[in-house]
C-alpha cells in the first residue's frame, strides 16, 4: 500500500502548537474547548511518532496538563470563586503570543542587515600599563628581612659547613626559575620564607636579586604584608619559565 | 581644533579601531564632555548617510562602529569569496526576542516563556556573540543573567534597545501596529530597558 505524503509542522514547543490550534480552530482564547483542543493536540503528537520525529518531553508535559485540566472542568464545581484551571494555562500562551509575534519583525531585519561588514582589528600592541610604582618601603622592608636573615643563618648549625663545604654560587636566573615554578602549585608566596629557604649566604643574594628582576619585569606582584611581603603572579603577564634569557 | 578636524579624528579613531568604539574613549582622547563628543558622533553619523557611499558610521547604544554598506554586501562577499552567514533559525529569533525585551533574564525564564529547554539555542547566541552573560541573579543557584551585544544591535540595524518596538504593538501576523507617537513614548518612558 502506498503511503501518501504528508507534511508536518514543526512547532517550537507545546505553547506554539496550542496556539496554532487555537487558531486553526477559531476558538477564543480566554475560552478554549480543553477537550476539543486536547484530542487535536494528541493526534498531533501521534502523527509525529508516525513521523519518527521526537517531539521534546514538554509536549508530553502539556498534554498530561491538558489532561488534568479537563478533568478538573469535568468535575462540579461548588463554589463560584473556585479559579478557572485553564486561567495560567491562558497566561503563558499570551505571553509566548507576544513574543511569537516579534519573529517575523526580526527575521526581517536580520535579513536586511546581514550585510554590514566590520573590519577586524589589526594586530595593535597596547600601551603595557605600569601596573604599579614599587615604593621605596617595600624595598627598604625586602632589604631588613635580608639582613635579618643573614644574621638568622649564622645561628644555624650547619651554615659554617655549608660555606666551608660548597662554594656553588647560585645565579639569579636558577633563583628565578625556582621562584617561578613554586607559583606552579601556590598562588602567593612570602618574601621571608624565601629568604628562609636560602641556605647559603650567595643563595640569599639570589633570592633578593630574583624577586628583584621578576618585580622589574612585571612578572609578580609585591604586596605589604604584616612583618613580611607577599609575591603574587601578575595575570596580565603569563609568565614562562624560560622567560628569562 | 576645528569641528571638522574634531570629526576627522573620530573618523580615524573608527576605522583603525574596526571594533565598536565607546564614546568616553573618544571623549577622553579629545578630551572633551560626553555631549559634545555625542553631537559630533550624530553629525558624523548623518555625514556617511548623506555620502551614500559605501561605508557607514553607526551608533551603537554607548559606541561608534565603522561598518559596510549592506546594499552592497553580495558584491563584497563575491570579492572576498565568503559565504554568507546562515541565518538564524525559528528557535533562536523567538529566544533572541525574548532576551531582547525582557533583559536581563536567566535562562529559566526563557523556558518559562516557550515552554521548551533553550539552553542549547542559548548557547549558540552566545558563542555568536549576540548575548553576553550579565552576572548572575542573587537567587538561590544563582542563575546566569543573559544580554544582548552590540553586535546584536548592528546585526538588527538598531542603535539603541530603546528603538525596539513596543512588544504589545505585534499583531499575529508580526505586523508592527502604528501607535500614536504619544503613548509609544510614554511607554518608552516607563519600561525602556536601561542601557547602562
Amino acid at each position: 500500500m502506498e503511503c501518501p505524503t504528508f507534511r508536518l509542522e514543526i512547532f517550537e514547543g507545546p505553547l506554539d502548537l496550542l496556539l496554532h490550534l487555537i487558531s486553526k480552530n477559531k476558538v477564543d482564547i480566554y475560552d478554549i474547548p480543553v477537550s476539543e483542543i486536547l484530542e487535536q493536540y494528541l493526534a498531533y503528537m501521534k502523527a509525529a511518532e508516525d513521523f519518527n520525529i521526537e517531539l521534546a518531553s514538554e509536549f508530553s508535559v502539556m498534554a498530561a496538563q491538558l489532561l488534568l485540566i479537563k478533568s478538573s472542568m469535568i468535575l462540579p464545581k461548588y463554589e463560584d470563586l473556585e479559579e478557572d484551571p485553564r486561567k495560567q494555562l491562558v497566561e503563558s500562551l499570551i505571553e509566548y503570543q507576544l513574543f511569537k509575534a516579534t519573529r517575523p519583525y526580526f527575521q526581517e531585519r536580520a535579513e536586511s542587515f546581514a550585510g554590514s561588514f566590520v573590519r577586524e582589528q589589526e594586530t595593535l600592541a597596547p600601551i603595557p600599563v605600569a601596573q604599579y610604582g614599587l615604593s621605596p618601603e617595600l624595598l627598604s622592608g625586602a632589604v631588613r628581612m635580608l639582613m635579618q636573615r643573614k644574621e638568622e643563618m649564622k645561628e644555624e648549625p650547619d651554615f659554617h659547613m655549608a660555606t666551608v663545604m660548597s662554594r656553588n654560587t647560585v645565579s639569579i636566573d636558577e633563583k628565578i626559575g625556582g621562584i617561578l615554578t613554586l607559583f606552579k602549585t601556590r598562588k602567593n608566596l612570602s618574601l621571608r620564607s624565601l629568604y628562609r629557604a636560602a641556605k647559603s649566604k650567595s643563595e640569599l643574594i639570589a633570592t633578593f636579586l630574583a624577586v628583584l628582576e621578576l618585580c622589574k619585569d612585571q612578572h609578580i606582584l609585591l604586596t605589604d604584608a604584616e612583618d613580611d611581603l607577599t609575591l603574587s603572579l601578575n595575570e596580565e603577564i603569563t609568565p614562562t619559565a624560560d622567560a628569562k634569557e | 581644533m576645528t569641528t571638522k578636524e574634531v570629526l576627522s579624528i573620530i573618523e580615524s579613531i573608527l576605522f583603525a579601531s574596526g571594533d565598536p568604539v565607546p564614546l568616553d574613549r573618544i571623549c577622553r582622547a579629545l578630551d572633551m564632555d560626553l555631549a559634545s563628543v555625542e553631537a559630533l558622533a550624530a553629525d558624523l553619523c548623518d555625514m556617511y548617510t548623506e555620502r551614500a557611499g559605501g561605508i557607514r558610521v553607526i551608533r551603537l547604544e554607548n559606541s561608534l562602529q565603522m561598518v559596510s554598506e549592506c546594499k552592497y554586501a553580495d558584491y563584497v562577499r563575491l570579492a572576498l569569496e565568503i559565504r554568507k552567514k546562515p541565518s538564524l533559525s525559528a528557535t533562536a529569533l523567538e529566544v533572541l526576542a525574548i532576551i531582547a525585551y525582557k533583559q536581563p533574564v536567566t535562562r529559566q525564564y526563557v523556558e518559562q516563556v516557550r515552554g521548551v529547554d533553550s539552553s542549547y539555542t542559548i548557547g549558540t547566541l552566545a558563542e555568536k556573540g549576540l548575548i553576553y552573560e550579565a552576572g548572575r541573579l542573587d537567587v538561590p543557584g544563582r542563575p546566569i543573567l543573559y544580554r544582548t551585544t552590540d553586535d546584536f544591535l548592528r546585526c538588527f540595524g538598531l542603535s539603541s534597545l530603546r528603538e525596539l518596538p513596543e512588544i504589545s504593538g505585534f499583531n499575529d501576523e508580526g505586523q508592527q501596529l502604528i501607535i500614536d507617537e504619544t503613548s509609544e513614548d510614554a511607554a518608552a518612558a516607563v519600561d525602556a530597558p536601561d542601557s547602562k
